[in-house]
């Protein structure tokens, strides 16, 4: 008779490294008081590039969907930001309802677009994108094509403005981070990465496939909202072709590639690098999108796993408890 | 008692007809082995019964009520498991992450975590090693744990022995005692003939699509089993 077995999440060592992330996430809070607000106000791009990354990774690292049209959600949530100021909601409160409103935006296309698969869905999702860009160039109360400026915020002062973008932005980088984190945590963070893995075989095992890639999809689409929505209060000014452009999708494929696809930690590491390359070598136009896409391909042939698999694979616990150990029971 | 019944049922692929009014019967406890040759159709056939192909025409019942519309997800609610044809774990979970995945939402009977790890004992010290990292045996054994961690009473298997060793193919028909002795019933398909017709207490074999033989495997001859695989009666050396 063997021993009884039973299922571990956690040990001390992943308890205590999640709690100093914890704590550093809220330490990240105090930065507008002791930086300088160019500082902050970079702190706050990083921050944006990380929510996309973060999103992108829950939809293609966990649920197998591979989109290069989250974009739309990016440039929606800007622009309904927009549209709510223009008809006097105020700027911070437009933003967190612009996320929001992505997120409905993202239950309206769930079910066409997760009809489709692989391939398909990814054109899909492009194709949606760049429709809506149209729609927003055609809409001259939007300002057109030319582009348009956030009002509001010209009240505030510079460096509270900054601050207090800076604020928002970091609660919903760590909401989504907790999101993305509890949905790992319950049973059907395993059943998600099943999907990823073989959608069939997922099935045939009792997972609900749809329920899931529409749970995915919409937290995915809110995320990106919001990112976008915050990218516009960090800028104060949007033009659809930037805003809906497929370089956003570019970036995020960049990031959550090179950080570690269907990891926790990838996309946070991801984005990060993404952040110093772009503010190291921005300026060089051309080669430095030339240099993207070889690193990226250098990460997909030579190290598919990600940055961060060259930590996990020496570590000898998690950093967070999304996994399951198994220990002998007493 | 009749678990399952499939009622002249029958499968397409895009214009090609796998399946062809294939109509048999399940009893609760049996192991039967689906024979035949390549494109015969079983495994289209053991697919539609797990949900995972569309059923064209017909009737598949179970457990006294149709699986019609059913979809497969909540066919293993009801206590149906499919391992498909060649292995599909997911690779980059651990083995006991591919156990726990299947038991996230099980039905509730005999099979949990310590009794899947106690009735294969080689699954132990593998528990914590990557999916993808196994040998062919292993993973055609954590397949067949997997799907029992859904406490099925019926259990498809797809293609048990393709394309492994025969050492491995061994220690995966170990794991057939266990099916056995717990009283679970199952369908096999199996292209070595011998260890089907062993195992199985009864087999049906299957030629373009429709039933060439349904029978006990006792008393079962060569001949018949050849005859019904390839259509053809073989000469007799004079």
């Amino acid at each position: 008779m063997t021993d009884q077995w039973t299922v571990r999440r956690s040990g001390r060592a992943t308890k205590i490294s999640s709690v100093a992330m914890v704590a550093f996430g809220i330490a990240l809070f105090a930065v507008p008081f002791g930086f300088r607000t160019d500082v902050v106000q970079q702190l706050t791009t990083l921050c944006t590039l990380l929510m996309m990354a973060v999103m992108w990774n829950v939809l293609a690292g966990y649920g197998g969907l591979v989109s290069v049209g989250q974009q739309a959600y990016i440039g929606f949530g800007a622009y309904a930001t927009i549209f709510l100021t223009q008809h006097d909601v105020t700027a911070y409160l437009a933003v967190v309802l612009a996320a929001l409103a992505s997120g409905v935006l993202a239950v309206a296309l769930a079910p066409l677009l997760l009809r489709l698969r692989g391939g398909q869905f990814a054109v899909g999702t492009w194709v949606v994108a760049e429709a809506l860009a149209l729609l927003v160039a055609l809409d001259e109360d939007l300002g057109g094509g030319t582009g348009v400026s956030l009002r509001g915020l010209n009240t505030i002062a510079p460096d509270w403005r900054r601050a207090y973008t800076y604020w928002l932005t970091l609660g919903f980088t760590l909401l989504l981070l907790a999101l993305v984190f509890l949905l790992l945590r319950r049973r059907s963070g395993a059943a998600i990465q099943a999907i990823r893995d073989d959608e069939e075989a997922a099935a045939s095992l009792g997972v609900r496939i749809m329920p899931l890639k529409f749970m995915l999809f919409v937290l995915a689409g809110f995320g990106c909202g919001a990112a976008g929505a915050l990218t516009l209060a960090n800028t104060l000014f949007i033009q659809p072709q930037s805003i809906f452009g497929v370089q956003w999708s570019a970036y995020m494929l960049f990031m959550v590639l090179v950080g570690g696809i269907g990891t926790y930690e990838g996309p946070i590491l991801g984005a990060i690098l993404f952040f110093l390359l772009q503010d190291w070598f921005a300026q060089y136009g051309a080669w430095y999108l030339i240099g993207l896409g070889a690193v990226a391909i250098a990460f997909a042939l030579f190290l598919p796993r990600g940055l961060w698999s060259l930590a996990d694979d020496r570590l000898p616990f998690r950093l967070l408890p999304v996994g399951y150990t198994l220990r002998p029971a007493g | 008692m009749t678990l399952l019944r499939v009622e002249n049922v029958e499968a397409r692929h895009g214009l090609l007809q796998a399946v062809r009014g294939v109509t048999f019967g399940v009893t609760e406890g049996e192991i039967l082995a689906l024979i035949g040759a390549n494109g015969a159709g079983k495994t289209t056939l053991l697919r539609t019964v797990a949900g995972a192909h569309p059923l064209s025409g017909g009737l598949i019942s179970y457990d006294g009520s149709y699986l019609t519309g059913v979809p497969a997800h909540r066919r293993v609610r009801r206590g149906i498991a499919y391992v498909p044809e060649g292995r599909r774990l997911f690779p980059e979970f651990t083995v006991e992450e591919n156990l726990l995945v299947a038991g996230r939402r099980a039905r509730s009977g005999r099979w949990n975590l310590t009794t899947v790890l106690e009735a294969f004992p080689a699954l132990q010290p593998l528990r914590g090693r990557l999916a993808s990292r196994l040998s062919g045996g292993q993973q055609q054994a954590t397949a067949i744990a997997r799907a029992l961690m859904t406490n099925p009473r019926l259990l498809l298997i797809d293609e048990v022995s393709l394309g492994l060793s025969p050492k491995a193919v061994e220690e995966v028909y170990a794991c057939m005692t266990v099916l056995r002795e717990s009283g679970t019933t199952v369908i096999l398909v199996e292209q070595d003939l011998g260890r089907a017709l062993s195992t199985a207490g009864r087999v049906i074999c299957l030629l373009e699509g429709r039933i060439a033989l349904d029978a006990k495997t006792e008393g079962l001859t060569r001949d018949e089993v050849v005859t019904a695989y390839f259509g053809f009666h073989q000469a007799r050396p004079a």
